[in-house]
């Protein structure tokens, strides 16, 4: 990224093929659609270019990234006055490398992991996505969220009960 | 211990990104084994942080990527050139003014008038000197804060590409805005005002983009563009406007040719008339 800021514009190129399945699923399983979630990656990109020098290192390129991502994902939140389209569940094309039966099973348990994270509060949808699916860790979470690390955690640990709560819900176990 | 220590443990170990395995001293693991449901909870935060599904993006997505680095690269060659050839004119100045001192004929006067400019200087500088550097601190901001105006313009041309690129008429118009932003001597995204002015569908664009063209210093480079596009163009208001463009600030010949090419089609008597008063204007 410091290159990207020195005027070696090419260099963004190397950080846009590395982070940009990371950034469209997370717009993805923030429930935005495929065509939404791709305009969002692209307009993230466009702003780390026109804000690179704004990027100062006193945190990691992805909290930073993530930042500027959150933030156009709330433009277009407020765009659409909350009407950010989900799609069906059977409209994912989840990749799984598993024989036919065993593809079955996980890919019936991986739609209602989905679904108990579409269901659940976007505060807590947002704090499982960073850590589970962008790989963010607490600190840099915490300085993203703009909170305390031991709130953070309480948040975190809710946020998984809640989780398993719907997925129980949708799964049948608890009647 | 409770069931909070243990999940709290078990999610932080996955944070860390080491491992899923928890490491469980006998009192842990003898807690756990006593209950049931947390069992039920780590196996559920385990099968979760396992699944491994990922979308990919189509490459549609690259394409459009790549396309926007493209054009900023392209924007900011454009600025790098032209500080390179503002950087050349100031040095061949300096070179010339060197050269004609050093011509050996005058060399006695110029070192003589060499000698009388330090002497002034110096006792200027004597009772001006906080004057002298209060120039320095201006001609340091001043150079700052044109550097700041080319980056400000290289990032709104480079906005404004991608603007006027997308499908929404909304977002063009405010492509359009960003270019009036810039001093338009991007040559790339002169070319995409013009090509958008030529074959959008939106009256809005078009007319936003004639407005843009009127605040040029200088349309000659875009004339015989714009008044071909008045030419053959149907609609009649963005017809109005691109003949008003070149009968207010269009050269002489560009439009005697307007004038004549709108004698010869039909035009619809209103329009002919609003076109007499406004070239009427123009001669004013």
């Amino acid at each position: 990224m410091l290159q990207v800021q020195a005027g070696q514009l090419d260099k963004l190129a190397l950080l846009y093929e590395s982070n940009k399945v990371k950034l469209f699923n997370y717009f993805r399983k923030k429930g935005n659609n495929r065509a939404q979630s791709e305009d969002l990656v692209q307009e993230t990109f466009m702003k780390i270019l026109a804000y690179r020098s704004s990027f100062n290192g006193s945190s990691t390129f992805s909290s930073w990234m993530y930042g500027i991502a959150r933030n156009t994902a709330a433009d277009l939140y407020r765009k659409n006055k909350g009407n950010v389209i989900h799609e069906d569940i059977e409209d994912h094309e989840v990749v799984a490398e598993h024989c036919a039966t065993e593809q079955a099973v996980s890919s019936q348990q991986q739609d209602i992991f989905d679904e108990s994270l579409a269901s659940i509060s976007a505060e807590h949808r947002e704090i499982i996505i960073l850590s589970r699916f962008q790989q963010l860790n607490y600190h840099e979470i915490s300085s993203l969220l703009d909170c305390n690390l031991n709130t953070l955690k309480s948040k975190m640990r809710n946020a998984i009960s809640k989780l398993h709560e719907q997925y129980n819900k949708l799964s049948g176990e608890v009647q | 211990m409770n069931h909070q220590t243990i999940i709290d443990l078990k999610l932080s170990t996955i944070n860390k990104g080491v491992s899923t395995e928890l490491i469980l001293n006998d009192e842990m693991q003898q807690y756990i084994e006593a209950n049931p449901e947390l069992v039920k909870e780590l196996a559920f935060i385990d099968a979760f942080w396992q699944q491994d599904s990922q979308e990919l993006p189509s490459n549609e997505l690259d394409k459009r990527f790549y396309k926007m680095l493209l054009q900023a690269q392209t924007a900011q060659q454009s600025i790098e050139t032209k500080q390179t050839t503002i950087q050349l004119q100031k040095n061949s100045i300096f070179t010339t003014v060197k050269n004609w001192l050093s011509a050996s004929f005058i060399r006695p006067f110029a070192q003589f008038a060499v000698l009388g400019l330090v002497f002034v200087l110096g006792f200027n500088a004597n009772q001006n000197s906080n004057g002298v550097s209060q120039q320095k601190q201006n001609l340091a901001a001043n150079t700052g804060i044109e550097n700041l105006q080319q980056e400000v313009s290289s990032l709104s041309a480079m906005l404004a590409l991608s603007m006027l690129d997308k499908s929404s008429a909304a977002e063009r118009l405010t492509g359009v805005a960003y270019s009036q932003q810039t001093d338009l001597t991007d040559p790339l995204l002169m070319k995409t005002l013009m090509s958008t002015l030529e074959h959008d569908r939106s009256t809005a664009v078009k007319l936003a983009i004639i407005n843009t063209l009127n605040h040029l210093p200088d349309i000659s480079e875009q004339e015989s563009q714009i008044l071909a596009f008045a030419i053959k163009e149907n609609n009649t208001l963005v017809k109005i406007e691109l003949c008003s463009l070149l009968l207010n600030i269009g050269s002489p010949a560009t439009k005697n040719e307007l004038l004549k090419t709108l004698n010869e089609s039909e035009l619809n008597p209103d329009m002919a008339d609003f076109l007499k008063r406004i070239n009427a204007i123009s001669h004013i």
